[in-house]
């Protein structure tokens, strides 16, 4: 019965922050905000970039509270899928103009790879990031924030099985990345 | 518990020890506040304001569109013009007001005669529902020989005071000439 407390309680926080409740709101941000760093975190390795993608989730979500409805899973998924989308936007806001120096050090730090003495924590970092986005963004959820399959698949809207059979996939590619003897495979050109 | 279990759980302790202290800033709360907030008398008669000043921009810009001719784009012909038999004009820049030290007056513009928009070769087609923009310009009559207009030019490097139909999607539907001037005149006077 706890979890229905919670859920409940969850749900009049969301309504008293929709009715204009600070204090409300804060409960929110307490919550949830350390989720949605870490996933920006772990999406795009740069802590300046997730505390940028966090406030924009937060500043969205008091625009869109009415956005989020409760029937169909939880805020926490729901704010993961909208940091997922403020990502895609940020991304290919980059995508369209990269200067000139840094296109040329991204390509060389990408021929170089890691450095061959760095810890197996500092060479899978460098794998999730080199891992295509849907597979990067199921290791994220399900093994590095401990979600469930089905809460990965509400943030992702996708279906259980698309979770399970990418996350399978991606392991495998990982794993074969942490083991420098194994021929290594390329990471961008994986297709589901 | 392999190698990557172990990598993992390292990074997840990296993550929780880079998160940052979970209090919202003053920039979200003053948003909240701006946005959700109670006690804001303001918010609502600005709301008022505000749609009112977009409504009368609305109505202003609907009757500036009602009265403006519309041209159909079937109807723009496509004739050979001797751009020789058009009245060169030399193209000099309009006299500011500062440089000439007192006020400019305002003249009564004779209206201009209405010269028939020519289309543009292989360029779609205004829909019924589209707009055009109609913009003047001065441009090179070798560019508009290479849009493939069929002119008739002595002067390859003369330049052409010309309308420009413009399409919703940037492009030039149809082209009307205004005045042409010869390369020599438009090198002296730039």
């Amino acid at each position: 019965m706890s979890w229905l407390t919670d859920r409940n309680g969850s749900r009049r926080l969301l309504e008293s922050f929709r009715n204009g409740d600070r204090e409300a709101f804060t409960g929110i941000y307490r919550e949830h905000h350390p989720s949605v760093f870490r996933f920006a975190l772990h999406m795009t390795a740069d802590p300046v970039k997730a505390g940028e993608v966090a406030q924009d989730v937060f500043v969205w979500l008091i625009h869109h509270a009415g956005d989020f409805d409760p029937a169909r899973g939880e805020l926490g998924a729901f704010l993961t899928g909208v940091t997922r989308k403020m990502l895609q936007r940020r991304r290919s806001d980059e995508q369209r103009w990269v200067p000139f120096d840094d296109a040329l050090l991204d390509g060389r730090q990408r021929a170089q790879g890691p450095e061959p003495d760095t810890s197996d924590a500092d060479r899978l970092r460098a794998a999730i990031i080199a891992l295509p986005e849907r597979y990067r963004e199921v290791v994220v959820l399900c093994d590095l924030e401990g979600k469930s399959y089905d809460e990965a698949a509400v943030a992702l809207d996708c279906a259980v099985g698309t979770v399970r059979s990418r996350l399978h996939r991606a392991r495998s590619l990982l794993t074969r990345k942490l083991q420098p003897d194994l021929p290594q495979p390329d990471l961008q050109s994986c297709e589901v | 518990m392999t190698k990557l279990e172990q990598a993992m759980r390292q990074l997840q302790a990296e993550a929780r020890a880079m998160t940052p202290p979970s209090e919202p800033n003053a920039a979200l709360l003053a948003e909240f506040a701006g946005v959700r907030g109670p006690g804001n008398p303001w918010k609502a008669q600005w709301l008022a304001v505000a749609a009112v000043v977009i409504a009368t921009i609305a109505v202003s810009v609907f009757r500036t569109r009602a009265h403006a001719p519309v041209i159909p784009p079937a109807a723009v012909p496509a004739p050979v013009v001797q751009v020789a038999a058009m009245q060169p004009t030399a193209m000099q820049p309009a006299p500011s007001p500062v440089a000439s030290g007192r006020k400019a007056r305002r003249k009564p513009v004779p209206p201009e005669p209405e010269a028939p928009f020519m289309q543009i070769p292989y360029t779609a087609p205004l829909a019924p529902w589209e707009h055009a923009e109609v913009v003047r310009a001065d441009i090179p009559l070798s560019a508009l020989i290479a849009a493939g207009l069929p002119l008739e030019v002595s002067d390859p490097g003369a330049r052409a005071r010309a309308d420009l139909m413009i399409g919703p999607d940037g492009r030039t539907r149809a082209v009307r000439l205004i005045s042409v001037s010869d390369s020599t005149s438009y090198r002296t006077n730039p």
